[in-house]
């Protein structure tokens, strides 16, 4: 059943094209103010915080794919159904809803990274060069590293997801992290040109081992020694993460059967 | 005098809305503040990381950031939610009903379809150009501070008609959303010196999408620069260019109301 889920939305997101240049047009020009903001800063000193223009463009690029892992609409898709209610017609059927939100991502991530972040972003590798690691080892401790951090992501949102149970609106969660993740998360601005202070922060939060901390190891910024210690980690927050979505699941669930009395 | 009142008798509503969702409405400006403003100190970051933007220092790339702010807020307080919800009026027949009443629907709708939300976004964005003009040690004389109020409602006004003329289309061609592309996409140029990009996009900002005039070149007059890609002039052109877009912009909304009622029976 999880194939034929992932299948389907595939399938359905393979369709809608009429928006596909719209989408396209959206993603070009975002990268397109991206990619000049950086060629301007790099112009006057080539190298700054040991990194180059193609360093950037290589962070740019694989931070795009691995959109692919860590990107999930499930958490917002579970504080809806809770919000309008479907969530009690979900939780009688004979199927596990995570199992279907987490189906119906993956179908969706793979249609949007074949349809849009391969093409467009695999055209700016072309033009302005791929880095790729020498190492074998590298390649095998990045992909770890990248399931790890997409784990990590799914169980954060998904945890946001389920506070709908508990507050009356949640459209300004998306909003609150947002800030996390331009701060926290590399996915703007690598965190190596932030200051020491808001890095000392990001330490204590699983936002930078979503995406960051592979990205910074493919480009040869993390040693493969200390990679130990970023997977360590990793697995450090997957099993907080899922500690804290079971606690609240049994919570949620009390809470349900109360007010369905 | 009429309209006064009754924009008056639509903000007690509208608070009275507010006050019985309070907790969310808190949270919300709060979560809207954080997030404009961790854009901006990371754009602020990075470019003291590297020292300059295309000439550009931190704080005064922090001004185009609070001058775009402000002057957005300004104009989506007034027209974003009649701007989004247009389509749905149109197709919900809530369109006719505002039609059919004694009032200009377009006054009607500006006072009926403000969006209260924007007070975390006026906070943050006047909290950036004080914090811009006290980073860069400037003090504005009664006539700049004049020309900075100027200048920010001729930028709303420029906001305002891009939200109006992207959305205007909307009411023949349902689910057609140009705002996406138009407004919010191109839009994004403007959070950094457009002086950066190739000539024929400084040339549509200016000129053919002129968004430039929102930050980029009133900004100068402040800030004492000289990056003119075209003239020193357009410097003071904001307000000029707000009002004659805002008066396309109306004009293009009758033209699209009378279309409407000329096809719809």
């Amino acid at each position: 059943m999880f194939t034929a889920l992932l299948k389907l939305t595939f399938i359905r997101n393979f369709q809608y094209r009429g928006y596909l240049i719209i989408n396209y047009i959206a993603m070009i020009t975002r990268l397109f103010v991206e990619i000049s903001l950086w060629w301007a800063l790099f112009r006057a000193n080539p190298e700054v915080k040991g990194t180059t223009f193609h360093d950037m463009i290589n962070y740019l690029a694989i931070t795009a794919f691995l959109g692919l892992f860590s990107i999930s609409q499930a958490g917002y898709r579970l504080s809806n159904r809770i919000s309008s209610g479907a969530i009690s017609t979900d939780l009688i059927r004979p199927y596990n809803l995570k199992a279907y939100l987490i189906a119906q991502s993956i179908g969706e991530n793979i249609a949007s990274f074949l349809l849009y972040t391969l093409p467009i972003y695999g055209a700016v590798l072309v033009i302005f060069g791929i880095k790729l690691p020498y190492d074998p080892l590298r390649y095998l401790l990045f992909f770890i590293s990248v399931l790890l951090g997409g784990v990590i992501y799914f169980y954060y949102s998904y945890i946001m997801g389920m506070l709908a149970f508990w507050l009356q609106t949640t459209w300004y969660i998306s909003w609150a992290e947002d800030a996390m993740f331009t701060l926290f998360a590399g996915t703007i601005v690598p965190l190596w040109f932030f200051p020491e202070f808001l890095n000392k922060i990001s330490y204590l939060l699983p936002f930078r081992y979503i995406t960051y901390e592979a990205v910074a190891f493919y480009l040869g910024r993390t040693e493969l020694s200390a990679m130990q210690g970023v997977l360590a980690m990793q697995l450090f927050w997957i099993v907080i993460l899922v500690f804290l979505e079971a606690v609240l699941w049994r919570k949620a669930q009390k809470k349900i059967m109360v007010f369905g009395g | 005098m009429h309209y006064f009142k009754l924009y008056l008798q639509f903000i007690r509503i509208r608070i009275s809305s507010i006050v019985s969702y309070r907790g969310s409405f808190i949270a919300g400006a709060i979560a809207q503040a954080l997030s404009y403003g961790a854009g901006f100190f990371t754009t602020w970051l990075l470019v003291n990381a590297f020292h300059e933007l295309n000439g550009w220092t931190a704080y005064e790339v922090l001004l185009l950031y609070g001058l775009n702010l402000f002057s957005y807020a300004l104009a989506a307080f007034f027209f974003f939610n009649t701007a989004r919800s247009l389509d749905e009026l149109v197709m919900g027949g809530g369109l006719d009903a505002v039609l059919t009443k004694p009032v200009n629907p377009f006054l009607y709708l500006i006072c009926n379809g403000f969006n209260t939300g924007y007070v975390s976004h006026i906070s943050l964005s006047t909290l950036t150009i004080v914090i811009s003009f006290t980073g860069l040690g400037i003090r504005l004389t009664p006539l700049m501070l004049l020309m900075l109020v100027l200048s920010i409602l001729g930028a709303a006004l420029i906001h305002a008609s891009a939200i109006i003329m992207t959305s205007v289309p909307s009411i023949w061609m349902l689910r057609w959303n140009l705002s996406g592309i138009l407004y919010w996409n191109m839009r994004q140029f403007i959070n950094y010196p457009i002086s950066l990009y190739p000539r024929v996009v400084q040339f549509i900002l200016t000129f053919i999408l002129p968004y430039a005039f929102i930050n980029f070149y009133p900004a100068q007059l402040f800030l004492g620069k000289e990056d003119y890609i075209f003239h020193p002039a357009l410097q003071y052109a904001t307000l000029p260019v707000g009002c004659f877009l805002f008066f396309i912009a109306y004009r293009f909304w009758q033209y699209g109301i009378n279309r409407y009622q000329g096809t719809g029976t």
